[in-house]
């Protein structure tokens, strides 16, 4: 089961050319994890040293999931663009892609995991880092407050943390980040790849729920099609409806 | 840390109710320490116009946007708990607008039986947190009192209600305490004269009420043509009116007798 392997090919093809471009680099671990904030925090816009991802430049946040573990490099931070204190303006687009290698996942368990890792990105609430998801269409939404950036707050105290929620999870194997705040272009092209993950995870999640699966009626067809992964996991579910409904007669 | 003030004005129609919610967010948000959040809840956003900010999305907006969007068509379907609170809370904070250390939310229509009732109750949800972050919060309650969030209203601290020298004004303040009292769990309750055109207005409505008085303000000429002229009352110059706002702030808001 590995529907977004096709996916994390683009991405590494992406990442290989701002690497080769000179924009990417790879991030030291922070020295040490970043206060928690106990509720949500909320920073306004007066105390703001730093937005990412504003709505107005754009944003792109998404996980990719993989059992082929030789796709992700555990503990990876890479960025492309400026980190919180090197950047010059106080407003900056913002790509973000957990990768995520997994084991011990069967086809009925996708949606599951799907909806499992995407709960540690919301659940996360760093002090003096408002942190906004729109679950619907991959958005995120940084306030940094002034106070969090003079006490030194790096994009790599963000990925320290999501490492940290990420491996509590027990299939969760190895765990990488992408950051991207070079330019509304490049996070544009984050955005087309996570429309792609998108659809792929509707399919899933409107599989696992729905008793028909008749692929005629579906308006996933095409995405079906695209990743073959897809359409075993339908087989699968369809098997194990077949063995439920003996199982009650 | 105790929780915010989370203050609701209400009364009869027409009797100052939003333009003392939006003087008494004016006047608390004069302490660059403290954040308050005023929350429009009459579909009519009179309050943005008095404190001068831009509606750009309401409550109700974010609400039919997601009716949409989480069916399977919108590529929201089998979403769970988590990941709609997350995108509640991410339109939300769109929908705020700020200035300084205030916040400003617009309810728009309030929501009506038979709409998307899970969607309604993870608002409600979203607002009260969003609410805990502040430290005050302003409602202006439209007439009555069932129509805000009630998530929000079960959690009012202080109910402000205000009266003009009317008798039907102080029984329509009755009225609405004693259904707050039932559904919201306050622990301060007061009642404001406002428009006060005779020296007798303000002992006659005492005599007459059950309710604790906390602070009048009379009828204001500066006030009357801020309004015809629909300015803000960001720009009321210091006189009497903000006064009144002041003492009440002190003296009910903040209770520093
Ligand atoms: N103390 C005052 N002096 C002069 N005019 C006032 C005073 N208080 C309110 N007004 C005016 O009375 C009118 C009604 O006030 P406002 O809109 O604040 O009332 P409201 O209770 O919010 O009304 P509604 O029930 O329609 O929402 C406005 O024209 C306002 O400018
Ligand atoms: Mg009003």
């Amino acid at each position: 089961m590995k529907p977004f392997d096709a996916i994390i090919a683009e991405l590494r093809e992406m990442e290989k050319g701002l690497f080769a471009r000179g924009l990417a680099r790879e991030l030291p671990p922070a020295p040490g994890p970043w206060p928690l904030a106990g509720d949500r925090d909320f920073v306004m816009v007066k105390d703001t040293a730093l937005e990412l991802g504003n709505p107005r430049v754009g944003s792109a946040s998404f996980v990719l999931w993989t059992p082929d573990l030789s796709l992700v490099s555990d503990n990876r931070i890479t960025l492309a663009g400026p980190d919180v204190s090197e950047a010059k303006t106080d407003i900056l687009p913002l790509g973000k892609v957990i990768l995520a290698g997994v084991s011990g996942v069967s086809e009925d368990k996708a949606p599951d995991l799907s909806r499992d890792l995407d709960a540690v990105r919301y659940g996360l609430s760093l002090e003096g880092c408002m942190m906004r998801t729109a679950s619907l269409n991959m958005r995120e939404w940084l306030r940094i407050s002034r106070e969090a950036r003079d006490n030194g707050f790096s994009l790599a105290h963000m990925a320290g943390a999501l490492f940290t929620g990420f491996r509590a999870l027990p299939f969760v194997e190895r765990v990488e980040v992408l950051f991207v705040t070079e330019s509304s272009e490049l996070v544009a092209k984050l955005y087309d790849l996570s429309r792609k993950s998108a659809r792929i995870g509707a399919a899933m999640r409107k599989m696992s729920k729905e008793m028909a699966l008749d692929c005629s009626e579906c308006e996933y067809q095409d995405v079906c099609d695209d990743v073959s992964e897809l359409s075993g996991m339908r087989e699968k579910l369809l098997q194990q409806k077949d063995e439920n409904a003996e199982g009650k007669s | 840390m105790s929780g915010p003030v989370i203050l609701s004005v209400c009364g009869k129609g027409g009797v100052g109710k939003t333009s003392i919610s939006a003087l008494l967010s004016r006047v608390l948000a004069e302490d660059p320490k403290k954040r308050v959040l005023a929350i429009d809840a009459d579909p009519a956003v009179g309050l943005a116009t008095a404190l001068d900010l831009p509606v750009a999305r309401t409550v109700d907006d974010i609400r039919n946007s997601l009716i949409d969007r989480l069916t399977d068509k919108g590529g929201g379907g089998g979403r769970d708990k988590a990941a709609v609170l997350a995108e509640l809370d991410y339109q939300l904070a769109e929908a705020l607008a700020e200035r300084d250390n205030l916040a400003f939310l617009a309810v728009g229509r309030p929501e009506t039986d038979g709409c998307y009732c899970r969607l309604n109750a993870f608002l409600k949800e979203v607002i009260a947190q969003t609410a805990g972050r502040f430290d005050y919060v302003v409602i202006d309650g439209e007439a009555g009192i069932e129509q805000v969030n009630r998530r929000v209203m079960e959690r009012i601290t202080h109910l402000l209600l205000v009266t003009d020298a009317s008798v039907k004004g102080r029984r329509v303040a009755e009225t609405i305490e004693d259904v707050a009292r039932k559904m919201t769990g306050f622990s301060h309750a007061g009642l404001f004269v406002n428009q006060v055109r005779d020296q007798g207005d303000v002992p006659a409505v005492m005599a007459d009420t059950r309710l604790t008085v906390v602070g009048s303000m009379a009828d204001d000429p500066v006030l009357h043509r801020f309004d015809r002229e629909g300015q803000s009352l960001l720009g009321l110059p210091e006189g009497p009116s903000l006064d009144a706002l002041r003492l009440l702030a002190d003296t009910f808001v903040r209770n520093a007798t």
